[in-house]
Formats: structure tokens, sequence, C-alpha cells
């Protein structure tokens, strides 16, 4: 297979799927939930994400030669591999949904105060699509190319925040019932899963020297900088954090410096616009690659023409959902976090890593076995 | 006497009226030469060509033992050229058609072809678009052969190579493909000669037609093969490992593979601190931004998101703005392209009559306009930057000035979230083009840390150590013994 990304660029991909909602309506959602101990249900969410990046990042180096969609056909057969191909589409479809609602919600309030749903929806839609159909390897050169912007414009914003903003001391820390911690971290898991993505880069990564290093490095950076969003979120707004749905922009509104410059909202905009726009191309990279898959897409004559085909109704059910069965960012929001499907389907699709790792292990076993079996019979 | 095939080669060129035959009688046997007279250099052919010849003659005749005389005593005994070469009275043609003197002496089956080729050749003198305060001036001309020996000049090696080849069938011209050959990559330059050789075109008047042949990409907007007309450029490009294409008639000598970062790059910042070619370098990039975002950006800011604008920005603004009739989108348009016809007009008109064009444009049409009320300062301003920070990277002018346009209809139609997704778009698409294996947007994506000494920032001419990784040379090394450090 062509390897067409490295491993610096899926590590950065990695930390560009950190951010988004997790910046903008999460922290509200969370504290709803947990309430200052939100800190800790986010917590629960990455040692999560951490344990899944590992078994991810042993099934993806074992694998280096082979698509996903082949590696789930050789181990559990076409039938299941397509059907965990489907659960994984209507994840990420659920997600680029969030992303469509909970983005077009934010840059209403925040800059589009005059502009029409559609508009949002049709920049949001035509550039991921655009992302998308410019391949993987410059989608990932693109975030690649983006990353030290985000980076360093994510690093100041962390830095002028935790060095000029009205703190306050969170504690006592601890005082919420676990129950709602860990609840709260399963009725959004659907925001976490960011690294579940690689899986369906398999076969594309190219290894250099020291791939565990520059991954782990960036995630662990990405995290670090996501606590601490949290931690002065939480310290500025304490016990009104619940009513601040659009946290980046409201933290720069606390920020002394800023409001001296003038209102420089538009940079917190700018920034979540760029990463919706590159979140919604991963996005749409997912959900294509796993209906390509589905309906093997491949096999058809003019591949090009039918992804497209595919990729026009990918949008076309989104549209279909963002106008008439979510309206709005709240009916989305209620179905989403108040009912029981879109977790449970979360909780399925993340334990696909679990599932591809045990497979990696007993197919190793067995390697390992036939290997020892075929070595005595020489001997 | 003419013979019968210098009748029908003069045929088969057309009859031209510049096509000469001159007949000669030597030591008994009859001589005809043929050559087209505008393309050579006649006081050579005179004392070179003419006056040996009848001189070996009349010393012929008065040694009347003598030998009847040869082609092989021609060329050995009485010519004084440089270039003399027997061909076949077949290859004539070609010959006559590459302005060569052709020698047919009776009764031999071979020809002699002599070159003496001159025509008028422009002085290699600083080109006007690339001026420089320190370094050298000189320029390429359009003449291919003191294109070459000005190549050649900065390279006493043995290590420069020059493959040649003709393109166009009608108008066959030379075109030079240049590399040093222990540094450029075997396959880029097969890749080259290979594109090269495939046009079957019927002529090329300039290298620019070349363009197209060597890129990937043929639609696109963004140039994907570099250019220069300073000889000490294309050196420096040659020793980072790649292939120069020089191309008869025309001073602008091609390059590849091409990346976006060499446009940043400037002659000036190689002869001057590396610090403040670094410095320098980051004010292109702030021109460039401007040039092609700012308009835009203003346009999306006025229409729909005047509240993110700092309050005292936006009181200026609008005291500016407040009895202007036009859109702020049909404002900027108007501005614009008031400014581009004024450019191609300037561009097109007597420098004599270039002056009253500014003055019409700057002080009747700018000035007056906004005392009229139908423009905005403001706007004006607006383009005025744009249109001045284009020039910070003289070598993106076209494309710059299509990507303003496009993102001014980004910012009037879908605000800055259009300005923000039309720039991912840009550098998405930037990214997937990539030329003769090179990725267009390197150092910086895909990083390579090792380009990045000479990138954005440039490092002293000590710490480059290796060339450019992103172009697969065949040496990497490039400064070896460094005892300075």
């Amino acid at each position: 297979m062509t390897k067409t990304i490295s491993a610096r660029q899926l590590s950065l991909v990695a930390f560009i799927s950190v951010f988004s909602l997790k910046l903008t309506v999460l922290p509200s959602l969370f504290y709803s939930k947990a309430g200052i101990d939100a800190i800790f249900s986010l917590f629960i969410i990455m040692a999560f994400d951490f344990l899944e990046l590992l078994l991810i990042f042993y099934v993806l180096k074992r694998n280096q030669d082979i698509s996903f969609y082949q590696f789930l056909s050789n181990k559990v057969g076409k039938f299941f591999a397509k059907l965990i191909l489907l659960a994984i589409f209507s994840y990420y479809f659920f997600k680029m949904l969030l992303l469509c609602s909970g983005g077009y919600n934010y840059a209403s309030l925040a800059i589009f105060k005059e502009a029409p749903r559609h508009l949002f929806l049709f920049i949001l839609l035509v550039s991921s699509c655009s992302l998308y159909l410019f391949k993987s390897r410059s989608y990932a050169r693109t975030i690649e190319f983006f990353y030290p912007i985000v980076a360093t414009m994510f690093v100041l914003f962390v830095g002028i925040a935790l060095f000029t903003a009205p703190l306050q001391d969170i504690r006592p820390l601890l005082t919420t019932p676990a129950q709602n911690i860990f609840e709260s971290s399963f009725m959004f898991s659907v925001l976490g899963g960011n690294y579940l993505f690689m899986l369906l880069f398999m076969g594309k990564i190219k290894f250099g020297k020291n791939p565990n290093k520059t991954l782990f490095g960036h995630v662990f950076f990405a995290w670090a900088l996501l606590m601490i969003f949290y931690i002065i979120d939480y310290s500025i707004f304490k016990y009104t954090a619940v009513a601040h749905p659009h946290a980046i922009s409201e933290i720069i509104q606390y920020l002394p410096l800023p409001s001296i410059l003038g209102n420089f909202d538009w940079i917190a905009v700018s920034f979540m616009l760029v990463l919706y726009i590159l979140q919604g191309g991963l996005f749409f990279y997912c959900m294509c690659y796993s209906l390509n898959k589905v309906f093997e897409v491949k096999k058809i004559e003019k591949m090009g023409a039918v992804s497209k085909v595919v990729l026009g109704f990918v949008n076309l059910l989104l549209l279909l959902f963002i106008y008439f069965v979510f309206p709005t960012f709240s009916d989305l929001r209620e179905f989403a976090f108040n009912g029981l499907f879109v977790p449970i389907l979360s909780t399925i699709v993340m334990l696909v890593p679990i599932i591809c790792f045990i497979l990696e292990v007993l197919s190793k076993g067995k390697s390992l076995r036939k290997l020892q079996h075929l070595k005595a019979k020489k001997g | 006497m003419v013979f019968s095939e210098v009748e029908e080669l003069k045929k088969q060129l057309n009859s031209s009226m510049d096509i000469v035959v001159r007949e000669v009688s030597c030591g008994g046997r009859e001589i005809n030469l043929i050559f087209v007279k505008s393309m050579i250099d006649e006081s050579f052919f005179i004392s070179g060509i003419l006056s040996p010849i009848i001189n070996f003659g009349s010393r012929q005749s008065k040694i009347s033992s003598g030998k009847p005389f040869t082609i092989d005593n021609l060329v050995g005994e009485v010519l004084k050229t440089m270039e003399v070469k027997k061909v076949s009275k077949q290859e004539a043609k070609d010959e006559l058609a590459s302005n060569k003197v052709l020698l047919f002496l009776e009764g031999e089956e071979v020809v002699l072809s002599i070159d003496i080729v001159k025509f008028p050749v422009r002085l290699p003198s600083e080109p006007p678009t690339s001026a420089v305060l320190k370094g050298p001036r000189e320029g390429f001309v359009e003449d291919l052969k003191t294109n070459i020996s000005l190549l050649r000049r900065r390279f006493s090696s043995d290590k420069l190579a020059i493959k040649e080849l003709k393109i166009g069938r009608a108008s066959q011209t030379k075109v030079a493909i240049a590399y040093v050959s222990n540094i450029a990559d075997k396959k880029l330059i097969c890749q080259v000669q290979k594109r090269l050789e495939k046009i079957d075109i019927d002529g090329i008047v300039d290298s620019y037609y070349l363009v197209s042949f060597l890129q990937n990409n043929k639609s696109s907007i963004f140039k994907q093969v570099g250019s220069s007309e300073k000889p000490d450029i294309v050196a420096s490009k040659l020793l980072e490992g790649r292939v120069a294409i020089l191309v008869d008639n025309t001073p602008i000598v091609l390059t590849v593979p091409f990346i976006y970062v060499e446009d940043l790059q400037n002659s000036n910042d190689y002869y001057s601190l590396s610090n403040y070619a670094s410095y320098v370098r980051v004010i292109r990039i702030l021109g460039l931004i401007f040039a092609v975002l700012v308009p835009g950006t203003y346009i999306s800011l006025r229409l729909y998101h005047y509240n993110i604008v700092p309050i005292n920005f936006l009181i200026t603004i609008s005291n500016a703005t407040v009895a202007i009739p036009l859109t702020p989108f049909l404002e900027i348009v108007f501005i614009l392209v008031l400014f581009e016809i004024l450019y191609e007009v300037s561009l097109r008109l007597p420098s004599y009559l270039g002056l009253a064009t500014s003055v019409v444009g700057a002080l009747i049409l700018g000035d007056t306009g906004v005392k009229a009320g139908l423009i905005s300062p403001p706007g004006v301003m607006i383009i005025a930057i744009s249109i001045i920070a284009v020039y910070t990277i003289p070598d993106q002018v076209d494309q710059i000035n299509l990507l303003r346009a496009v993102f001014i209809v980004l910012g009037g139609a879908l605000g800055i979230f259009g300005v923000i997704a039309g720039v991912i778009f840009v550098i998405a698409y930037l990214n997937s083009i990539d030329n003769f294996g090179v990725a267009y947007l390197a150092p910086y994506s895909p990083r390579i840390s090792q380009d990045l000494k000479d990138a954005l920032i440039k490092s002293n001419i000590t710490k480059m150590k290796l060339r450019p990784k992103s172009l697969h040379t065949k040496n990497k090394v490039r400064l070896k013994n460094d005892e300075n450090n």
C-alpha cells in the first residue's frame, strides 16, 4: 500500500481532533452533570482515550501493509467487518451532526449574527468535502501546515488567560457523587473517542524513527492544553460555568489584556472556524471511508465518480437530519446527550479498538504457535 | 555554375530572398556556397571563408603540378573558422535551416557545414524585474550561447552538464537542459528530458511555452516551474540540485522542481546579513497576506461582522463611509477595477504618457472620487495597501491578483468564515501539488527540519551544511570542512 502520511502528520491530526466542541459547549455540559468535578469527567474520557490510543497504535504498527477493512475482513469476515464500519459511519455521522449544529450555534452567537444557517452549512460542508476530495496526503499536510498556527494561538490564549484572568479557587473538589462524574463521561462520550480515526488510516502510515515519541508527545500536549483550558473556564465562571456554552469566546471577554486592545473575539472565532473545517474534513474522511467499504465501491468501475456519489449521499443525509430531524441545536443536544442511543453507539464504537487489539493478540499467538510447530517439525 | 542540388536546396527553403548562393572557381573545381545572408557574420564570411578559398585557388593554379584539392584540404588548410563539419547531402537542409554556411565542392558526396552565425544580440544587463542592491547585476539575454556562457562562468569545474535538444517542428528552437552532474538527481534529469522530448508543437517562442508541459497540474493558477533572469540565481539553484532549462531567444530560464518558498527568497537575501534576510522574508509573507486577504476581510467585516471590529476603528470607518452610495463590496470592486484599468493602460502607454496616466489615476480619479463621495478613503487605502503589497513577491503577481479577486467575492458573499474556508481550501490545494516528486509547500508541509534553514527564516551559510532534502539530491553535503566554526 502507498504510504501517504507520516507518523508526525498522524499525531498532528490526533492533536487537532481533540479540540473544537470541547472548547465551546462541552465545559458547560459537563458542569451541568458533574459540577466542579467535571474536570474528573474529562479526565476519565482522557484516560479511556489514552487506553484506546495505546491499543490502536499497537494494532497499526503490527499491520502496516493492509487497510483497516482488509484487517477486519481477515479477522472477523466481511459481514462483521461491514457491520463494524457501519457503526463507525454512524458514530462519525453523529459527530459531524454535532459539529454542524454546534458550530452554527457557536458561530451565530459569536460572529454570524445575521447569517442564515444554510450559509454556515454551505461553507462548512463544501470546505470539509474538498478536504476529503484532496485525499488523505493533502489533508494530513494541511493539518501539518495549520498546526503551528493553531498550537501557537492556543498556547498564547492559555498563557494570557492563566496570567491575566481573574481566576478563583475551584476547590473543594470531589464533592459531586462519583456516579454523576461517571455518568457525565458516559453521556458525553460521543465527544471523546478522538483517536478512532487512526484505524481508518491503517496501511497508509509511514512509521519513521521514534513514532511513539512524536505521537504521545502531541497527544499529551493537546490534553494538557485542554485540561488547563477547563481549569481556567471553571476558575473564571465557577458556579455559572453551566451558563456559558461558548467557553472560548466567553473566556476571552474576561481577559483584561485583549479588551484593552479592542474586541479580540474574532481571534477565538477564527481559531474555532479553522478547527471546525479541519475536523469536518476528518469526519468526512471517516464517513466516506466506511461507506465506500460497506458498499465495496472499489469493485465498481470509475471509483472516483462513485466515491463522489457516496460523498453526495452523506451530505444529503446530513442536511436531512439537520433541517428535518434536529432543526435546532437543543433538539440535537437533547437527543445526543439526554437519551441512550448516542452514548450506547459511542460505547460500541469505542469497543472497536479493544476488539481489534484482542483479535491481533490472538492471531499473534496463533502464528507463534504455528511457527513453533514448524520449527519442531523441521528440528 | 550553380549545382542542381544547391538549386533544389534553395527551393526547399522556399527560395527566400535572404538565401544566397555564391559560386567560386578554385583550382579548376567549382565551389558553391549557400547561406542565409541575414544570419551570418558577413565580414567573417569574406575574410575567413571566401578570401582563403580564392587565395588557395590562385596558389593552386600557380603550382600547375599541384594535385586537385579535396574537401579535407579545405578543412585542414583553407578555412579559418572555429566550427566546420562534414554532413551528408540529406542533412544539408537542416544545417542550412539552422543558419550554417554550406560549402558544396564539385564531385564530392559530402558537404561542409560552417558555423559563422551572427545576429543582433543584446548585452547582458540588469533585468528590470530582479534589480539588486548588492550582488551581480548581469542578466540573461535572448541568445542561448551567451546564456550558457554566463552560466559556465560560474562553474569552472567539469561538473556542469548541458544537454541540448530542439523543440518545435517549424521553429526548431534550441533548448538546453543544465544541471550539476554530481548533485542533481538522475531521475529528475530523465523526467525533465522525457517531458521536453515528448513535446510535439509547431514552435516555441519563449520559455513560458514549456511551463505547461513541465507541470503536473496544468490548469492550476499556481506556478509550478521556477523562473529567473539572473545567472547567479540559476547557478545557486543548480547547486541545490535543481535542473535549469534554457531556451534560445528568451532571457527567462526555467528551473525545476519548484517549491512555493522559492518565491519568498530573493538574491539580495544571500548577499546580506542572514538576520536581515529573515526579517525581510517575514515582511514578504505579511505582504502576501495583506495583498490577498485584506480587501476580502475588510468587506466581510463591514458587511457582516462589524460587531467584532474594535470600537475606535469602527467609528473611524463609519464616519468615512457613511455617505458612500455603494455597498462595501461594490465599492472595493469599483476601486479595484479602476486600478486594474489604470495599471493595464500605464503598461502599454509610452513612458511620456505614463506620467499623465498616473496623474489622472491618483489625483483626478482617486482624490476627486473621494471628494465626490463615490468612494471612501478606507476603501482606497485598503486597495492601495493590497496592490502595493503584491510587489513584495513580484514573481507571484498573477496568482495574487487572481486570489485577491476570489477572496473579495468570498468575503462579500460568505463573510469571514468564507475567507477562512478559502484559505484552508487554497492551502489544501497547494498541498495536493507534487511536482517531480517534491511537495509544493515543503519544508512546512510536510515539515523538513533540515530545509527550514533557508525558508522563512534564513540561517547563516555556515549552518546550511546539507542541500535541501526535499530535492532528493545525489550529493547531500554542501559544506564540508567548516574550519571557521
